[in-house]
């Protein structure tokens, strides 16, 4: 099969010109220890359903597999597997669309926070707010913010990501943060 | 915060940048109290996504993939899939391309009509042309004549090998 032959393959890690893999199955495991949270956070965030996510998680790395042949080995691998996991979304959000199912809004909040229980409790406050503003937002803008203040790609790497153009990324994550930054305003201006 | 390496400034916060980058961009940070407000607000969004993925415990379950045989198949399948799909366009293409033929859009002409007779019969053929009274003549309604003055049919004997009559006609 074309993807196991390919031993030579060098995946370029999130430290650039980094990681030399093993090809097809061990690159991959490699990729998922390495990524699989962040790619199921990001999934999560995107979909708001757990247990959906870890789903669309495994379809993001099955999907890498099959194309680690297709990789241009100069590309971040990162841009490229959250590019994946965007398009499995995509396709879950539209399959869930098409299904009727509704959307569950947040993500785990109610995870616990270590510290004082007085910290946890803010934090999770914090957490709280931040978690419903992000779901607040559209999902192309969500996505946008996500990739730049979660996992910290550049503008350059989420305009190829998300296939739009970097004037596009700018605006969207520059109104996603007025927004959150409201949405954190109002919240402390509460308190 | 206008100064227009504030983006610059986040990239560096991240990481992101080369060494020579990183250095001048360091060193414009440390001038710039645009670029430094821009740098506080970023840690300080940064900061709420930091804490919130360490709040994220949960567990990831182990990658779960396909076996190499499922794979070939499904290539396989994809291949057969892809081919049949080709063969389908074209089919489509050409009868397509016969079906939808410029020449189809232009008016028909319909052949002139021709009545002929089976061959062993007489040709109807009416050599004077139609003339309006002609046509009004023929078409106007005839009194039947009375049946004495009519002319008896006449019955021709189809079989003269077999037929016991001699007569080639027969009246009534």
């Amino acid at each position: 099969m074309a993807v196991l032959a390919a031993p030579h393959l060098t995946l370029v890690s999130e430290q650039p010109h980094a990681a030399s893999l093993p090809a097809g199955h061990a690159q991959v495991n490699a990729l998922y220890a390495e990524y699989g949270a962040k790619i199921h956070r990001f999934l999560r965030d995107l979909l708001g359903d757990p247990t959906l996510a870890k789903d669309a998680t495994q379809e993001t790395f099955v999907r890498a597999y099959t194309r680690l042949s297709a990789l241009d080995p100069t590309l971040r691998v990162a841009p490229w597997l959250f590019g994946i996991a965007n398009n499995v979304s995509l396709e879950m959000r539209r399959a869930r669309s098409r299904a009727g199912r509704c959307f569950v809004s947040g993500t785990e909040a109610d995870a616990p926070c270590p510290g004082s229980p007085e910290k946890s409790f803010l934090e999770r406050e914090e957490l709280s707010v931040v978690n419903t503003a992000l779901a607040s937002l559209p999902e192309e803008r969500r996505a946008m913010l996500l990739l730049r203040l979660d996992h910290g790609l550049s503008y350059d790497d989420i305009a190829v990501t998300m296939s739009c153009s970097l004037a596009k990324v700018k605006v969207e994550i520059f109104r996603a943060r007025e927004h959150l930054r409201a949405a954190k305003a109002a919240y402390e201006g509460k308190q | 915060m206008s100064c227009e390496r504030a983006i610059e400034v986040e990239d560096w916060t991240l990481g992101l940048l080369e060494a020579s980058e990183a250095e001048s961009v360091g060193t414009h940070v440390l001038s710039c109290a645009d670029c430094q407000e821009a740098k506080a607000m970023f840690d300080e969004e940064r900061g709420l996504f930091e804490v919130r993925a360490a709040a994220d415990t949960t567990p990831l379950p182990p990658l779960v993939m396909p076996k190499p045989s499922l794979f070939a198949r499904l290539h396989a399948g994809r291949a057969v899939s892809a081919i049949a799909a080709l063969a389908a366009c074209a089919i489509a293409v050409i009868g397509g391309a016969h079906a939808f033929a410029p020449d189809d859009c232009a008016p028909v002409t319909t052949p002139a009509m021709t009545l002929t007779a089976p061959p062993s019969e007489e040709v109807l053929t009416c050599k004077a042309p139609i003339t309006e009274a002609r046509l009004f003549s023929e078409l106007a309604p005839t009194t039947p004549a009375p049946l004495a003055s009519q002319e008896p049919p006449t019955l021709a004997c189809m079989d003269r090998a077999t037929c016991d009559l001699q007569d080639d006609t027969l009246s009534f």
